[in-house]
């Protein structure tokens, strides 16, 4: 059972998505055009009602996708902002694990292909893919990694964050200079 | 249809069968062109639902992911949430909570968790949320027995059920109609029967 940590991360803190149900539609927006705005989410009335709704545990969403033994080793997300934690991905096994940084059995080497493992969330493509292409891997304020295009892109099309649904602009996000030798 | 959807399509799609064995879920292309797709989850345990098998229509707008996929029901359902009559979902992430990196996959484990947890203040089918507030038992009865009927549920079939259900059709009313009848009057034959025949 393949997994990566983001697609992880989506699925257990799924700040975007805790399915839950409204009962206002959103207005249609036209499939003409990739820059679509969409109706911030933020705006006061929609705020005020998505506090009245109770809300689907995250964890009920996991316990669905755990239902195997095979998964209950998977670890829940990786935070690449903090140093304690790395993720392996064993290639014979297809798991991918979370390690100690400080382990004196992790090499540098494993933990860089690990890191590399991590795909952008819009598009969907290996960070290690996107390096060789030589495209800019940029993180927002809200601490979330996408590639240049797919955060510019989502900027552009909805003004939030794809992971968290944050209000962003191109200026509150900032290039990422991966520790890579 | 704009590269970056047929991008990402193609990666869900890749994604989804090496990741998706032992979760009761398949994705699968209707078209050649990754705008149209088909789904299918499997009833959770401790439903109602448990066991059936659940077709999705999930159309994926030029927009995406930026946009959400719009997904219906083609297994009929009863569920507060779930239109019984179009299939059509109340559920927020594929609406004004959407975010682009949601996939197609956590929509379909989120439909799963939404059979499992209805939300009968917010529903789509007033019918089934009245039900389903007002007399539980009859909810469940017939919850169970559509995803029979439908979705192919294992398990022992009500005979109450089969019975009116039987009734019904002998007096000359599809089956699909009975059903629905039967269903909303909470298996009150009369009641159904008088709704039918008016
Ligand atoms: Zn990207
Ligand atoms: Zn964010």
């Amino acid at each position: 059972m393949t997994r990566d940590a983001h697609e992880i991360q989506t699925v257990q803190r799924p700040l975007a998505g805790r399915g839950t149900r409204r009962r206002h539609r959103q207005p249609e927006t036209s499939d003409s055009s990739n820059d679509v705005i969409l109706v911030d989410s933020l705006s006061p009335t929609t705020t005020a009602r998505s506090r009245r709704r109770r809300r689907v545990q995250n964890d009920d969403i996991v316990d669905l996708t755990c239902s195997t033994p095979n998964n209950v080793t998977e670890v829940p997300f990786v935070d690449l902002t903090s140093p304690s934690q790395l993720v392996r991905h064993n290639n014979r096994t297809g798991t991918s694990t979370i390690t100690n940084n400080n382990h004196p059995e992790t090499s540098t080497e494993e933990q860089q292909a690990a890191v590399l493992r991590l795909k952008c969330p819009v598009c969907l493509e290996h960070l290690d893919k996107l390096l060789e292409r030589g495209s800019e891997i940029r993180s927002t304020n809200c601490g979330h990694v996408f590639c240049k295009p797919c955060i510019f892109t989502s900027i552009r099309a909805t003004h939030k964050c794809p992971t968290c649904r944050k209000k962003l602009t191109e200026r509150t996000t900032h290039p990422l200079y991966l520790p890579i030798s | 249809m704009s590269s970056i959807s047929v991008t990402r399509i193609q990666r869900e799609l890749k994604d989804i069968k090496s990741e998706c064995s032992g979760q009761n879920i398949k994705i699968e292309l209707y078209n050649d062109e990754y705008t149209n797709l088909r789904g299918e989850i499997v009833g959770p345990p401790e439903t109602p639902y448990h066991g059936g098998v659940f077709k999705l229509i999930i159309k994926i707008p030029e927009s995406y992911p930026f946009n959400p996929p719009k997904v219906s029901f083609e297994t009929k359902i009863w569920h507060p949430n779930i239109s019984s009559v179009t299939g059509a979902i109340c559920l927020d992430i594929l609406k004004d909570q959407w975010a682009a990196a949601l996939t197609l996959r956590t929509v379909l484990l989120s439909l799963q968790a939404l059979l499992s947890d209805a939300e009968p203040d917010d529903p789509q089918d007033a019918v089934v949320a009245r039900q389903f507030k007002e007399n539980k038992r009859a909810f469940l009865k017939t919850a169970k027995f559509w995803a029979q009927h439908y979705a192919h549920a294992p398990g022992p079939v009500d005979k109450d059920c089969v019975e009116k259900l039987k009734k019904a059709t002998e007096m000359g009313f599809f089956k699909d109609v009975s059903l629905e009848a039967l269903s909303k009057y909470s298996w009150n034959l009369e009641t159904a029967i008088q709704h039918l025949t008016n």
